[in-house]
């Protein structure tokens, strides 16, 4: 065979193996585009979901402090007034589904509290107990949309 | 070929995300949160919002801001800065440089980074559904030879 032929067949060689690179290449793409298109599509049906189940989230995180607001006028006063509108509140968070977080005198546990003081010093045999709470918390279906802030003590 | 994602490891919160559709997208913790506080609880092994909720209850074993103690030796201003500000112990290691001390124990400020990595890393997992294997980890423009 000629060296003219020899060259032209090394070239056509060459062109052929970048060919099949580039198909290997695109063919990984593409296998990588449809994983991608899955877990997108997965995670898609995850969030609509997540939407229905606390689609009030925002709004009820947002009314939070207005009935944190509430609960401590009506321990300060003896109008029933003020007493009935938190009760009110108290009876919508309930038909949310929400609850509060049972905190006093339970064993302090950071998934649902959080401790913003505490009293005498942590020892061995001595565990955080939550001697009183600074702010109620609240879970809805099991999920803590706010931590309890409790101050505890150490029995 | 797995996701590679980003991960900003911030002194004081982090956070990660990663390529889709050529936009970078958040990727959410488990708690559902856009960022993760960059604080360890070492007693228990306890990362982010987490060990931060309990700082008060274990001052000595919650370690956060580890991230300004990294490369530092322990007669240097940033580590003389720290010790005043943080509530657990920063003693010498090895080379003179500066490391937590808690439980009895001593953890390098890399050694702490590396939980909360750890702790992104599985989140990361988490929400891709598959495993994370490389990241792209953000460097502060503070940090020297």
């Amino acid at each position: 065979m000629s060296d003219k032929q020899d060259k032209k067949e090394t070239k056509q060689e060459k062109e052929i193996n970048n060919l099949k690179q580039k198909i290997e290449e695109l063919e990984n793409r593409w296998k990588r585009s449809t994983a991608d298109y899955i877990n997108y599509k997965k995670r898609a049906e995850q969030e609509k979901s997540a939407i229905v189940e606390f689609s009030n989230l925002v709004l009820i995180k947002n009314l939070l402090p207005t009935i944190d607001n509430l609960q401590l006028a009506s321990k300060h006063t003896e109008d029933v007034g003020i007493k009935m509108i938190y009760n009110q509140f108290e009876d919508i968070l309930k038909n949310e589904g929400i609850t509060k977080i049972d905190a006093i005198n339970k064993e302090f546990d950071p998934n649902t509290m959080e401790a913003v003081e505490k009293e005498g010093e942590e020892a061995e045999n001595r565990k955080a107990i939550v001697k009183s709470i600074v702010k109620e918390g609240y879970l809805l279906n099991n999920k803590v949309i706010r931590p309890a802030q409790v101050i505890v003590t150490y029995k | 070929m797995s996701k590679i994602i980003g991960i900003d490891l911030g002194t004081t919160n982090s956070a990660m995300a990663v390529m889709e559709g050529g936009e970078a997208k958040i990727i959410p913790n488990s708690e559902g949160a856009n960022t993760t506080p960059s604080i360890v609880n070492v007693s228990d092994n306890t990362v982010g919002v987490v060990a931060k909720r309990q700082m008060v209850v274990n001052p000595k074993q919650t370690i956060y801001s580890a991230k300004r103690l990294m490369g530092q030796r322990i007669s240097s201003t940033m580590v003389e800065k720290t010790k005043a500000e943080v509530s657990y112990n920063i003693v010498k290691g090895q080379n003179d440089l500066a490391v937590i001390e808690a439980d009895g124990k001593t953890y390098t400020p890399q050694e702490i980074g590396a939980k909360v990595l750890a702790k992104l890393k599985a989140d990361a997992e988490s929400f891709l559904g598959e495993p994370v294997t490389e990241a792209v980890i953000t460097v502060p423009a503070y940090f020297d030879d």
